[in-house]
């Protein structure tokens, strides 16, 4: 092993790799692997590369990351995408508007609602389809339980990341309960399609409602829970409090959105800035946090569940009666020409979706913006300096969903 | 002749105690963790799942034993035995109840501390015999680890050395009998001792080496079969061992609490012994089951910085208060 | 100093509280569920496989009520349904399904197939236990000589050595019960009163 060369404490802060790193992040690369090289031979020691994935217990899916080590501490990380791109964005393309919604399920697999709701609007905007206001009541309160599910889920393998298991089935058990609500509304539990084009697919029934009210009475105590499991827990804040810093610059370079971009201290958040759909009817607030580590991602996170509750309990009190979809709408659309950007708050961050039309039952062209995708484009500049163990709480921070990243 | 031959015969009537034990440690491992997770754990194979463990020895017996080509032979194939062998010798010196145990060393605290510490060797074997990457970091960490808990570990039990005057475990035990356990007159000594074997036996949330999160498996990443079997058979058996020694030193040994052990038959003894080890062992899967897992310098400096200072004085403050009571 | 103790106290009480909350749950009721014995009640909606329905009274018990209209082969996104027809047997209908064939290794589950029928023909079944060792028999025949045919069924159990029997759904139930025995009831009306035209 060699020199350390980050000096970490267990009661300060820790201190950074190279301070004048974001001066050297700019330099061009073939200088940067020069004076890599000038260093270590000063130091005669050898570079360990450390190939992390595509099969490992901690990325998530099919990630797969070169790692340069000295020692134990990371001088590179590279990034290497595409096993599971799945070209959605053609296979969008030569589907009707109507048959992309089941493909967006597949897409950001733990946050399929938003997936849905964002191809849905994007036809209707295009094709000047007006949707009725039960339809966007409901589609408000099953986005936000999914938000929910997706950070429950999250915060689960955050802490199976960090090394404690308990909490990653804590974590499952309760997303088991959202995930029970929605087999109750549309038979799936993962891909649920359940926002279509012109409204939802199915109304809510009365069973939904009252799981619905259980879970949310449910939710603060089992909140608690895991505060006193992982919130509190020294060792938890050891393995994430200053860990993996970004600064609100080098967030919002990147394109980093979502509750990352919260976490840097920018209340950045579609639904209060660009309130789109009837979120602007709802009293919540937008968790920030300003330290810009693992611990403030985590915590904006546990907070926004618990804001995610608020709306979701607003939204039922507040369920108008009438149609859940539009009455006549055409076996296959055909929206007039032109073009349209969608963009909403999915759990992970900014979702669009692209979509122009020439007029037939085929979009010309659809691009989706995945969140995911760009919140791991900064993975090389957080896990610079730090260790091969916070390399995975860094990228379990991050919220990657592979489906999401590769398409 | 004889000797010889009761000697065999005890060696192989603690290796099947050991291993009946290793297999019952990995049953309630899982069911603990299980009823924690509020999950219900194994409950398939045989009655409430007792014959899982066994079942999982078939598989892993049955398993083909695949070494990477260009692996270190001989160590690679060293390493498991000697990660065996020896937790599994340390409890020659361990005395089971008063007339149960093998051999009662004068220096039996010494050599339970001298080969829990070979097993460093064994990990190192592996990690460098694998010819792996994860497992030489594995390898690394576990080196460095268990060098800087050894260090508290001891210092934490020379208390309880001033205190007896004695090596001997039996003889530890024997004093114990006559006045309090040591549990009440070195409590920090005690804590110190149970968090630095909890690291000591590669244990969450100490299990670096073999870090699933980061590092799949650690030291025996390369390992299947049977090989496997026996490095995971020896993290239960260094425990196990462990757990003996706290038992002995801080709670004890065989006495029963509130009771006049002088005439009690021994096989209440063994059973108070062998509760209090499963005590123990319960706490140390608590820890498992409930802590994240700690990095790789907080962990040394939570060594040197935290439990080292606290063992040096709980050590000074023995010492003078033995000084002061002798003279 | 004083620092340095005050941490080391708080951090311990803070792991004292993690390890009060497994111990409480050592001994709580478990969420698990046993679950080939013990099987979670699926919502009215849930998704399983497809079904074929069929007539289950008349002169036609046995044949499919597909009438191969073609709506879930031009509605589906991964154009896994293949159906091919023939004259219907019953004469006041004119197209059956010949042959019905869903490809399962390309299904998707999204349930746009059977919104679109308007025949009740086919609709969502509570199954879930098909899994098989071979792609190849994936192929599902649902109608076969316009006969109703679960060869899927009868390969998974097969395959699996499951006994498990087919697990009905609300819907199909309904379907079965009701609205064949309507229908049924309707066409013998209809008869009736064509014989009688004709008489």
């Amino acid at each position: 092993m060699t020199m350390s060369k980050s000096d970490q404490s267990v009661h300060k802060r820790s201190v950074r790799f190279s301070p004048e790193r974001s001066l050297f992040d700019q330099l061009p690369a073939e200088t940067r692997i020069v004076s890599r090289r000038v260093r270590t031979a000063e130091l005669r020691t050898e570079e360990f590369l450390l190939n992390v994935g595509p099969q490992h217990p901690s990325t998530h899916g099919v990630l797969r990351l070169v790692v340069s080590l000295d020692g134990e501490v990371i001088t590179q990380c590279d990034p290497d995408l595409g096993y599971l791109h799945r070209t959605f964005e053609k296979i969008s393309e030569n589907r009707t508007y109507q048959q992309i919604v089941p493909f967006t399920d597949r897409m950001d697999y733990l946050g399929s609602m938003n997936a849905n709701w964002g191809v849905a609007v994007a036809v209707e905007q295009l094709a000047g389809i007006e949707v009725p206001e039960r339809a966007e009541y409901l589609r408000v309160i099953v986005a936000e339980l999914n938000r929910i599910a997706s950070h429950l889920m999250w915060m689960g393998a955050f802490g199976a990341d960090v090394g404690a298991v308990t909490a990653f089935l804590f974590g499952f058990r309760e997303r088991e309960m959202v995930l029970d609500m929605f087999e109750e509304i549309c038979g799936s539990r993962l891909t649920y399609g359940y926002i279509r084009v012109g409204g939802v697919a199915e109304d809510i029934t009365p069973r939904f409602v009252k799981l619905a009210q259980e879970f949310l009475d449910l939710l603060p105590s089992k909140l608690n829970e895991y505060h006193d499991l992982l919130t509190g827990n020294p060792i938890f804040k050891q393995r994430t409090k200053g860990v993996g810093v970004i600064t609100l610059d080098e967030a919002i370079r990147y394109g980093v959105t979502g509750p990352m971009l919260r976490s840097c201290g920018f209340p950045w958040d579609l639904r209060k800035d660009e309130p789109y759909s009837i979120y602007e009817r709802f009293d919540f607030d937008i968790p920030v946090y300003y330290d810009g580590d693992c611990f403030d991602r985590y915590r904006v996170r546990m907070d926004e569940i618990g804001e995610s509750a608020k709306i979701v309990r607003q939204a039922l009190e507040g369920l108008p009666e009438g149609d859940f979809k539009v009455k006549k709408l055409a076996r296959n659309i055909k929206p007039p020409v032109g073009d349209v950007y969608v963009r909403q708050e999915a759990p992970r961050g900014e979702y669009g979706v692209y979509m122009e039309s020439d007029g037939t039952i085929k979009p010309n062209r659809v691009k989706y913006r995945t969140p995911s995708f760009s919140n791991l484009s900064i993975l090389a500049l957080m896990t610079v300096g730090w260790k091969i163990a916070d390399l995975v709480a860094i990228l379990g921070s991050v919220d990657i969903v592979l489906g999401d990243v590769d398409r | 002749m004889n000797t010889m031959l009761s000697a065999i015969l005890g060696v192989l009537i603690l290796f099947g105690v050991i291993a009946l034990q290793g297999l019952i440690l990995v049953y309630m491992e899982r069911k603990v963790s299980a009823w924690m997770q509020s999950r219900l754990g194994p409950n398939r194979v045989g009655p409430w799942g007792l014959l899982q463990t066994a079942a999982d020895i078939v598989k892993l017996l049955l398993k083909e034993n695949i070494r990477n080509e260009r692996s270190d032979r001989v160590i690679f194939f060293l390493a498991p035995i000697l990660a065996f062998v020896a937790p599994f010798a340390a409890f020659v010196t361990v005395p089971f109840a008063a007339t149960i145990g093998f051999r009662d060393l004068d220096m039996g605290a010494f050599y339970v501390f001298a080969l829990g510490s070979s097993v460093v060797f064994a990990v190192i074997w592996a990690g460098y015999g694998s010819n792996n990457r994860y497992a030489l970091i594995g390898a690394m960490r576990s080196a460095a680890q268990m060098i800087s808990y050894e260090v508290p570990l001891v210092t934490a039990v020379l208390g309880v050395f001033l205190v007896a005057g004695t090596l001997s475990l039996r003889e530890i035990v024997q004093l114990q009998s006559q006045g309090l356990w040591y549990v009440a007159v070195q409590p920090l000594g005690f804590v110190l001792f149970l968090v630095a074997a909890t690291a000591e036996s590669n244990r969450a949330p100490f299990d670096l080496p073999e870090a699933e999160s980061e590092l799949v498996a650690g030291f025996h990443t390369e390992y299947s079969g049977m090989k496997f079997a026996f490095f995971y058979l020896g993290e239960y058996a260094e425990m196990l061992v462990s757990s003996c020694v706290l038992v002995v030193l801080f709670l004890g040994g065989w006495l029963i609490p509130f009771a006049n052990n002088a005439n009690v038959p021994t096989w209440l003894h063994l059973l108070s012994f062998v509760s209090k080890v499963y005590l123990i062992i319960f706490l140390m899967m608590w820890f498992r089951w409930t802590f994240p897992r700690l990095r790789v310098d907080h962990l040394m400096a939570f060594g040197w910085k935290v439990l080292m200072p606290l063992a040096l004085v709980n050590l000074l403050a023995t010492g003078l208060i033995v000084y002061w009571l002798k003279s | 100093m004083i620092r340095y103790i005050k941490d080391l106290l708080k951090n311990s009480w803070a792991l004292l509280v993690g390890l009060a909350v497994t111990m409480r749950y050592m001994f709580r009721p478990k969420t698990t569920v046993q679950f080939p014995e013990q099987k979670k009640e699926l919502g009215d909606r849930y998704i399983g496989y497809v079904k074929m329905m069929y007539e289950t009274e008349g002169e036609h018990a046995g044949v499919t009520k597909c009438v191969a209209c073609m709506a879930c082969v031009v509605v589906c996104p991964v154009s896994c349904i293949q159906v091919t027809h023939d004259k219907h047997p019953d004469p006041t209908k004119k197209r059956i399904a010949k042959e019905f064939i869903l490809d399962y290794v390309k299904c998707e589950f999204c349930n746009l197939c059977v919104e679109a029928c308007n025949f009740d023909a086919i609709i969502m079944g509570h199954d879930y236990e098909l899994a098989l060792y071979d792609r190849s028999v994936m192929d599902m025949v649902l109608v076969k000589d316009m006969k109703y045919h679960d060869d899927l069924y009868d390969a998974s159990r097969r395959q699996t050595g499951s006994a498990n029997r087919s697990i009905t759904s609300p819907r199909e139930r309904e379907i079965i019960e009701v609205i064949n025995k309507k229908e049924h009831e309707e066409r013998i009306k209809k008869a009736a009163a064509q014989s009688e035209n004709a008489s």
